[in-house]
């Protein structure tokens, strides 16, 4: 007996006082990419640093820091409890995206993505996963 | 009589508390004035407890848009960017403090200060309160609508505008020095918006003149506006308080009778006098 759900639901994009909110809808078991924009404003300017927070939580729960280095060989981490090894950032993606392997009910919430530059303007967006569990 | 300003400027704390748990960084702290008027300094305060972490940055937002940072490892240590009605005086600003002078309309907003504890925990927490500009009105409320003469038993229909102020003024009307509160009585309007933000507020006043609104053989109309914007309210842990010193300018009618008092003058003409009187109230 199984029924099969949309698998993914187009994102939808809604700025909001500036900050833009991304809805995406997953099925439990799926892979998600959540989108983060990385892109910088000016030619000169360069990603110095990416963290992840899910809303509850105060600490960032995947980073990727390219302050001391090329941000191609930026250190990544992941926190155990949350993606831990599932997770993997893609900056090379238009916009970047912070692949999920496996999404799992309690993933969802809202996730909001920092990018500091070593330059420009922090840029703050956020992502709003709905996971619709398996029948 | 001359228009005397009184403004005071009190700093209320209005701090959003993020309290974190399982990480050193504890909390931050967010105090910004509440209101200030065009030209004016603010100090924005951002106070926070690191616990064993060491910080990593100090960002500012306006309305998510940042203006300023302070990141202890970088030379120069604090920067700001261009943002619309912020003026950062860098000498002044640092880790806890940023201060904005030449305020101006587009000073208003929601600022938020966000922490961030060093590598590896990156730990954040942020607090955030509403600035609000405030142009006092610099002309008096108009009565518009007033006839020459009225006959009892005749509509009064008037309206009353307020001078362009931010927030909009809150308009009353006076008979007799006795509020006019009947909804029927009462006609509200919406605001007329000006540039930069400004508006006047109108409130009209209608009812049918009878003999009992003579006392001693005249009537006095007054319009009443009143700038003593309410605090800004946001979630619970927010403080609500009035401004200590309203500021009020009104605009008086007077009708006479022209002949003796009532109850004998009936149907008889009325003179119509407009009084223009300032007034500032202390509250």
């Amino acid at each position: 007996m199984t029924l099969v759900l949309l698998k993914l639901i187009a994102p939808q994009l809604i700025t909001h006082g500036s900050v833009t909110i991304v809805h995406i809808e997953v099925v439990a078991g799926e892979a998600v990419y959540l989108p983060c924009d990385i892109s910088t404003q000016t030619s000169n300017d360069q990603v110095a640093l990416v963290l992840w927070y899910r809303e509850d939580l105060g600490t960032p729960i995947y980073s990727v820091d390219g302050r001391d280095r090329d941000f191609n060989l930026a250190e990544r981490w992941s926190d155990e409890n949350v993606f831990s090894n599932r997770a993997y950032f893609m900056p090379e993606k238009q916009p970047a995206e912070l692949g999920v392997d496996h999404i799992r009910e309690t993933d969802q919430g809202v996730y909001r993505c920092r990018v500091d530059f070593r330059i420009g303007q922090t840029r703050n967006s956020k992502v709003n996963l709905t996971v619709i569990g398996e029948y | 009589m001359n228009f005397i300003a009184i403004w005071l400027l009190i700093r209320i704390l209005i701090g959003r508390f993020t309290t974190l748990t399982g990480a050193d960084l504890k909390w931050v702290r967010v105090s910004v004035p509440q209101y200030r008027i065009p030209g004016d300094m603010a100090l924005l305060q951002c106070d926070y407890n690191l616990g064993n972490d060491n910080l990593y940055a100090v960002k500012w937002y306006k309305d998510n848009e940042e203006f300023f940072k302070f990141l202890p490892k970088a030379r120069p240590e604090a920067s700001s960017y261009s943002v619309e009605g912020i003026h950062v005086d860098m000498k002044s600003s640092n880790r806890t403090t940023v201060v904005l002078y030449s305020l101006n309309f587009k000073s208003s907003g929601l600022y938020r200060c966000e922490v961030s504890a060093e590598a590896p925990s990156f730990a954040s927490a942020q607090g955030e309160a509403r600035m609000e500009i405030v142009y006092l009105p610099k002309e008096d409320p108009q009565i518009s609508g007033v006839e020459r003469e009225y006959q009892i038993g005749e509509m009064v229909n008037l309206n009353c505008t307020s001078g362009k102020s931010h927030p909009a003024s809150i308009l009353h009307w006076y008979v007799n020095e006795q509020q006019v509160l009947a909804p029927g009585t009462i006609i509200h309007y919406p605001p007329i918006q000006h540039r930069h933000g400004l508006s006047s507020s109108i409130l009209g006043l209608r009812f049918v003149l009878t003999p009992k609104h003579f006392v001693g053989g005249s009537m006095k109309i007054k319009c009443i506006a009143v700038l003593s914007p309410v605090l800004w309210m946001g979630d619970k842990e927010s403080v609500v308080q009035s401004l200590p010193i309203k500021q009020m300018r009104e605009a008086l009618l007077l009708v006479r009778s022209s002949a003796p008092p009532p109850p004998q003058i009936h149907s008889r003409l009325l003179a119509v006098t407009i009084i223009g009187l300032i007034v500032l109230y202390h509250s």
